[in-house]
């Protein structure tokens, strides 16, 4: 069985990785607003409704970004009271 | 104009002129226009309530909770902002996510802070409108609540988040179900019925119903007044630690809204609550008596301000949630709400409302909307649940960009940033209740208005000088 890496080493790799998460979700949330502005324009019934399914994913992946903040966040607090002991 | 349709308005030009005739010589007494004065002195519904309660000897079961509108909600108004602080841009996006229980061991994270309540299966809505809830919470992302039922597969299914109410029932007490739930809310009372009994009779009782509830054939399904084995102040906080320990789930009270309140919430907070309901009077049901749903409670904003300010003087309120909840109908109403302190809201009413949508039309003009819907309607086959899902996710999304854009005017860039200081009042009464600007008079000024106007004699010169005219 593969030897798992130090603990601390994980807690550094998820916390990098939820950064990118985090990123990737708040440009995603933006581009999923934008499509929302542009798709309204038209005054399409059905373009209104994609645009309404965007703005939702929109605010989705504005949540899954605060989530990530708040996972890495607790993550340093993590490393910070291993760093102590 | 066809020779039909001369002859239906002659007709209805004789009735008209004969109604009139009548009217005007009949005595007081014997006349039908006696029936308007009858009906404004008691009111419509009131006349309506005398003479079913009349024809029934029994309660009777009112839909939807109650008409009296007791929450002034119109009377607070936000304050944009222009130059003193900008607006926010409006390519930022307004955070609506909220963490219920923040406390917990596993919070509950929600997408936007508006909730489905708890209307329970079969002792409110059937099936179809049960899943089509929760499907349409599942899409934006926020929880559903079982209300006062067993735990339904196909609602677990459907829900991606689902809070339970451990229930005055008994159905969803046992670890097994609770275990599956998101959250548990532990139901003591709610608005339109406050902590009273009820009972759904065997004969209103369907198969599927019963095997939720886990009930025999030709027993009633009972709520009541009080939890079993919760008597006391001890037991209940036995309670809250027990379920916390066992689920790690944020565990929370709903009460119904009461001047008791502050004392309601000490016990709660004595016991850990991670979050607390305040159901409010204006707050709706499947069915029960107006007495209860008109005259019992405590307004939905007087309850949330309170409770709200109760958390803070015990600071608590950033580890304790406040959902707030009672006859909350338009977005503005739920973004006050949320100003005054809650963290989130529950709709029932609206959610509903909502899902019909434009398939009322299926059952106007002979039978209520709500017949699509309520586990005893006579069209609950005819709820097209696909269409139920879109029109309450549109509800939603709409609602909540309504209260985006209030963010947006008065430069906010969360929706639980919009605060009482974003709030002003053209009530005084409720300015000092509340703790927010009276729009009279400048920022600056409130304090020499109201020490000004509370000084004994204020009106009093006012008033002589009318007199003496």
């Amino acid at each position: 069985m593969e030897q798992l890496p130090e603990l601390s080493e994980t807690l550094t790799a998820f916390h990098s990785d939820l950064n990118r998460i985090q990123t990737m979700a708040g440009t995603l949330s933006q581009l999923d607003r934008q499509h929302y502005n542009d798709l309204t324009k038209y005054e399409d019934k059905r373009l209104t409704g994609i645009a309404v399914a965007e703005q939702n994913s929109s605010r989705q992946l504005g949540e899954i970004k605060q989530l990530c903040i708040a996972m890495a966040q607790k993550i340093e607090e993590i490393q910070q009271s291993m760093g102590q002991k | 104009m066809g020779i039909l349709s001369r002859l239906l308005r002659g007709a209805a030009n004789e009735v008209a002129d004969d109604a009139v005739r009548t009217m005007v010589r009949d005595q007081y007494t014997e006349n039908l226009f006696d029936m308007i004065p009858v009906a404004k002195k008691v009111n419509p519904i009131n006349l309506a309530e005398i003479v079913m309660r009349a024809a029934q000897g029994t309660p009777i079961p009112r839909p939807l909770g109650s008409h009296l509108r007791l929450s002034p909600w119109e009377k607070l108004l936000f304050s944009p902002v222009h130059l003193f602080r900008f607006p926010t841009p409006e390519d930022v996006g307004i955070n609506t996510s909220v963490k219920i229980g923040p406390g917990a061991r596993k919070p509950l994270n929600i997408s936007i802070p508006l909730i489905i309540a708890g209307m329970s299966y079969g002792g409110a809505l059937s099936k179809n409108a049960k899943i089509a809830l929760a499907r349409a919470a599942t899409m934006v992302g926020t929880a559903t609540n079982t209300g006062e039922a067993g735990l339904m597969e196909e609602e677990r299914e459907a829900a991606q988040l689902l809070i339970g109410q451990y229930n005055r029932g008994g159905w969803l007490n046992d670890q097994e179900k609770y275990s599956r739930l998101d959250a548990i809310e532990i139901q003591l009372g709610q608005g339109a019925q406050g902590s009273t009994p009820q009972r759904s009779t065997a004969k209103n009782i369907g198969e599927e119903y019963r095997e939720v509830f886990e009930l025999e054939e030709g027993q009633d399904a009972v709520i009541h007044s009080r939890l079993q084995d919760v008597n006391t102040r001890e037991d209940f906080i036995h309670l809250v630690g027990r379920l916390k320990a066992e689920v790690g789930i944020p565990v929370g009270l709903k009460i119904a809204a009461t001047h008791h309140l502050e004392k309601e919430m000490q016990i709660a907070l004595d016991a850990q609550c991670d979050f607390i309901t305040v159901d409010g009077a204006e707050g709706g049901t499947h069915g029960g008596p107006p007495t209860l749903q008109d005259d019992v409670g405590l307004p939905t904003l007087f309850a949330a301000s309170r409770a709200a300010q109760f958390l803070i003087k015990k600071g608590a309120n950033r580890d304790v949630s406040l959902i707030a909840t009672g006859g909350l109908v338009t977005p503005g109403q739920m973004l006050k709400a949320m100003a005054l302190g809650a963290d989130a809201v529950y709709i029932g009413t609206a959610a509903v409302m909502a899902m019909i949508g434009d398939q009322m039309a299926k059952s106007l003009p002979f039978e209520p909307p709500t017949d699509l819907t309520v586990y005893t309607g006579k069209l609950t086959d005819r709820l097209d649940v696909d269409k139920s899902v879109q029109n309450l996710f549109y509800f939603l999304n709409a609602s909540v960009r309504e209260m985006e854009l209030v963010a947006i005017t008065t430069g906010k860039v969360s929706l639980g940033d919009v605060n009482r200081d974003d709030l002003v009042t053209l009530d005084p009464f409720l300015a000092r209740a509340l703790k927010i600007d009276l729009g009279f008079v400048s920022p600056e000024s409130q304090a020499a208005f109201f020490s000004e106007s509370l000084t004994p004699g204020a009106f009093q010169t006012e008033f002589k000088e009318v007199t003496v005219h």
